[in-house]
């Protein structure tokens, strides 16, 4: 019935139907209050599954629950609250529902005492019709609960013929009042209660469905009060097991139901009749021991129990000696759940992935790690898919259960591996963020977890798909950074907050980067780090050497990224000390251009807050270090085609150019002339480039000093940084700017001045340097074309 | 009428839009009228469904039959018009279609590895698609 009937709403197959994308939609526009209005009723199972997709995405609140249940629209007979924090007043709107079926899971409902009050929940969520015609009831849950609610249930819900009260801690007093008065009973589940003696229970005639998962009975004759119980059709006797050493955990002692059905088959099966339990269709023995008689007897003991029960059809051996035994019985239509092919693993995960068994969907994860790891190609597409959806699925209702994410994760670690995720569709990947996230999250200082988290996303393929939530994924990274300082953690998450930061939507990143402590967090690291790394380098130690230097140099890519256009962080980085430290690297690394780039990119940054009055970095020593990092071979090129020492230089001078500007605190005026002149000198030495190596989202920064600045070095900076996006503008488009740069440049305000300026002219600065001149008739060259070739009339037509 | 017209001027527009029909069979204008419209197109066969207000979708045979429901229609005995159209008249037009690319959309999704669009689903058609899914148990 019930137990079986949760197989049901857990599809199998990978192919999504289309009933269920309807109802995962509908539920979308309630969960956002954007259903539109229809004019007709929807039948009790469409609005049943539409609850039930709310209720796993935990999403069941006051404003849902009165959606689907305050108006005729939905006609729900079956509600389940289990895994949301629901509230008395929401148990109301339940009542306004006429119940066949309901769940309460865990409310927080204890008005003077410390336990769930049964009666009056259940008198406020079940109307008058629904008390009369409730046929299931589920009291599972782990808070205390007040034990007399069997009365209450005899009196007042007279067609029960389901119930459950798994987890709770209800002792065998509890059991004999059902025992006495739900003879009704159909379907019962005591799973992981304090019950030790079920013999209260041969009374109930008509069971049909009994689970018993981890119990420990050490009271009665176990198998005569299952031999009463002649309509057994589903039977639960597994029990949690220690997976790694396939034994039960418990080590009590307790009556061995196994046992006990074992002899009665056998004594069938001699005498040619039948065991009490003819109509047996399914059986679950997972995480028992089955060493009755030694495991290597272990087969013989089930296929006896098999052979006496010719009606059964499912028998479930996870995590037990036959765990990867090939069972097949001939003439016999009989499905074993074990872990002996990757089909039947997959089946068996699936058979658990929605109920309440984390020992048994950890074994099965476990199952599914091995196979991705030792035989991922053996996988056909549609496996894979089934394997990532069950895999999400068992992540995201056993969040509570650090094993099933520890497992989860290495499963979406195999099944997101490098190129493998060319395999997945984008909302597949999607979903393994996800998942991976809220594991991420929910269990900050689980290394292991944590590696697993982002060993997966740190995936070059998958941080270039362009729609995941960048964001969430920053913002989690940002965080675990903060709490979990594990050399591999920390270096994976700085990687993936220098790679995402730029790809989020300018007003997420701005939610991001105002917080400081991520900035000041992110020094910290550069400091560390240059330490390490010098004192290492010296030691001579290569592998951290290396791990040292690529954790230093994400660090510095991350704060480039978030000090771009961000007074605050900035500022952050300005009161944690960043510019000694950045000093520092830069003098260290003086041979290393691209982590000095990094850094002068940062300090660029900086340089172009005018209200921090970077007076500080205008000290002998740290100019002098700038003026180094003007020079180089600019006609050098990398592998990737970059010119390296170009770009170190240009930022250089774009710090030079903002201080010569900004700040009067020169230690030195012979240092100033001697900055100015460099800056001429070696900016009309760069080389033409094939391709842009900046983009600028305004001209603000330069504006600034061309109109303001009596330094012809600082005004030479500015003019080539707009020449060179101006020339590439073609193919490296103004990334915010829609209208693009020669629009940019004329709404700017620089158009005049520059104009100016190519003819020799200049209202603040006397001399203007000629070199600065040709620089400006060079851009005016390039914004005349413009015009002349985007002009209506032409005098030319163009070939 | 002008209504009819502009339906199969919509009708033709769907099919470019849907791309369904991979070419239009050349002898269709000349299939006198009453007899059986069967459209073979490099070896597979379409049916055509249509919606309570006359919009015809033609799909290939074995996309439709992934419905039990339509399969049954098809091949129900005794039927005078052909095998090949099945009129769904609890289902409107915008349904209809959205039904046609879901049956496209399934065959696509495990042959195709990696990209593959979500199935996007409009506000204003969900319930409606909620109740058809379910009648034509999809």
């Amino acid at each position: 019935m019930d137990h079986n009937a949760a197989l049901t709403t857990c599809s199998t197959s990978a192919i999504p139907r289309l009933a269920r994308l309807a109802t995962e939609r509908i539920a979308e526009l309630i969960e956002n209050d954007a259903l539109p209005e229809f004019d007709h009723k929807v039948i009790a199972s469409c609005s049943n599954d539409i609850f039930e997709v709310l209720r796993q995405k935990k999403k069941l609140n006051h404003q849902t629950l009165q959606t689907m249940c305050s108006t005729s629209r939905f006609q729900i007979n079956k509600i389940d609250l289990m895994g949301n924090k629901v509230e008395l007043q929401d148990l109301e709107l339940c009542s306004n529902q006429n119940l066949v079926s309901f769940r309460l899971g865990d409310i927080d409902y204890f008005p003077n005492t410390n336990k769930i009050q049964v009666a009056d929940v259940l008198d406020t969520a079940l109307n008058r019709t629904s008390r009369q015609q409730l046929r299931h009831l589920d009291l599972s849950g782990r808070h205390r609960i007040t034990s007399n609610w069997p009365t209450y249930v005899a009196r007042k819900l007279p067609r029960l013929e389901s119930l459950a009260f798994a987890n709770r801690s209800t002792a065998n007093e509890t059991l004999s009042q059902i025992g006495a008065s739900l003879l009704n009973l159909r379907f019962l589940d005591i799973s992981s209660t304090c019950v030790t003696d079920i013999s209260c229970i041969s009374s109930l005639r008509n069971l049909e469905v009994l689970i018993m998962y981890n119990l420990n009975i050490l009271k009665g004759d176990v198998t005569e009060t299952l031999s009463n119980l002649t309509k057994l059709r589903v039977l639960d006797i597994s029990r949690k097991v220690n997976t790694d050493y396939l034994q039960e955990t418990s080590q009590d002692a307790h009556l061995d139901l196994a046992l006990g059905i074992y002899n009665r088959s056998v004594e069938a099966i001699e005498s040619g009749t039948a065991t009490p339990w003819a109509e047996l269709r399914a059986i679950d023995m997972s995480g028992l021991s089955i060493v009755q008689f030694g495991t290597d007897r272990a087969l013989a003991f089930v296929e006896k129990i098999i052979e006496a029960h010719p009606k059964l059809e499912q028998i479930s051996l996870l995590a037990t000696p036959l765990d990867s035994s090939l069972i097949e019985i001939p003439n016999r239509n009989l499905q074993v759940i074990n872990t002996v092919s990757r089909r039947s693993i997959i089946f068996a995960l699936s058979h658990y992935a929605n109920l309440d068994r984390p020992a048994f969907i950890t074994h099965a994860l476990h199952s599914v790690y091995y196979q991705l790891q030792s035989g991922y190609d053996k996988f056909s597409q549609e496996e894979l898919k089934e394997c990532l959806r069950l895999v999400c699925i068992s992540m995201q209702q056993g969040l509570n259960t650090l094993p099933v994410q520890i497992a989860g994760s290495a499963c979406l670690y195999h099944l997101c591996k490098m190129k493998r995720i060319k395999r997945l569709s984008v909302k597949e990947v999607n979903n393994c963020i996800e998942r991976s996230l809220d594991a991420a999250e929910q269990y900050r200082s689980m290394t292991q977890l944590q590696k697993n988290v982002w060993l997966t996303i740190c995936n070059d393929y998958l941080l270039h798909l362009d729609e995941i939530d960048f964001y969430r994924t920053c913002k989690v990274a940002l965080d675990t950074m903060l709490l979990n300082r594990d050399a591999s953690v920390e270096r994976m998450t700085i990687a993936i907050v220098s790679i995402v930061t730029p790809k989020m939507r300018p007003s997420e990143a701005k939610i991001l980067t105002t917080e400081t402590k991520y900035v000041y967090h992110l020094v910290k690291i550069m400091n560390d780090y240059l330490e390490a790394y010098t004192r290492e380098h010296r030691v001579g130690h290569e592998r951290d050497n290396e791990n040292a230097l690529y954790t230093l140099k994400f660090t510095l890519s991350a704060l480039w990224n978030l000090t771009d256009e961000c007074p605050a962080t900035c500022k952050a980085f300005l009161d944690a000390g960043g510019v000694q430290i950045a000093f520092r690297i830069l003098k260290a690394f003086d041979y290393h251009g691209n982590v000095q780039t990094k850094v002068l990119g940062i300090l660029n940054n900086l340089a172009e807050v005018e209200e921090l009055h970077l007076g500080q970095l205008c000290k002998n020593e740290y100019i002098s270090v700038l003026i180094s990092c003007l020079d180089g071979s600019f006609n050098e090129v990398d592998s990737k085609g970059r010119y390296r020492e170009v770009e170190r230089s240009y930022f250089a001078a774009g710090i030079l150019a903002n201080l010569l500007t900004n700040t009067d605190g020169w230690e030195s005026e012979n240092q100033r002339d001697e900055a100015c002149e460099k800056l001429l000198e070696l900016i009309e030495q760069y080389p033409t480039l094939p391709s842009a190596m900046v983009s600028y989202k305004s001209f603000i920064p330069f504006s600034r000093i061309v109109r303001e600045s009596n330094s012809n070095g600082a005004i030479m900076w500015c003019l080539w940084g707009v020449h060179h996006v101006l020339q590439h503008r073609e193919k490296n488009k103004a990334p915010t700017y829609e209208k693009g740069y020669i629009e940019m440049f004329m709404d700017s305000g620089l158009s005049p001045i520059v104009e100016d300026m190519s003819h020799g002219h200049s209202k603040h600065i006397h001399n203007l340097d000629i070199r600065v001149v040709h620089l400006a008739r060079e851009i005016i060259d390039i914004v005349s074309c413009h015009s002349l070739s985007s002009s209506p009339v032409r005098l030319v037509r163009r070939v | 009428m002008s209504e009819n017209i502009s339906c199969e001027r919509e009708t033709s527009e769907k099919f470019t839009k849907l791309k369904l029909v991979e070419e239009e069979n050349e002898d269709d204008d000349e299939t006198p009228k009453g007899s059986p419209v069967t459209v073979m197109v490099k070896h597979r066969e379409y049916v055509k469904l249509v919606s309570n207000d006359n919009h015809e979708y033609y799909i290939q045979r074995d996309l439709a039959e992934t419905s039990r429901i339509i399969r049954d229609m098809l091949h129900c005995p005794g039927r005078s018009t052909s095998n090949c159209t099945v009129y769904l008249h609890m289902v409107n037009s915008r349904t209809l279609q959205k039904v046609c690319h879901y049956l496209a959309y399934q065959k696509q999704y495990l042959r195709r590895n990696g990209e593959i669009e979500s199935f996007n689903i409009e506000p204003a058609g969900a319930m409606d698609l909620l109740l058809v899914a379910g009648f034509l148990e999809l």
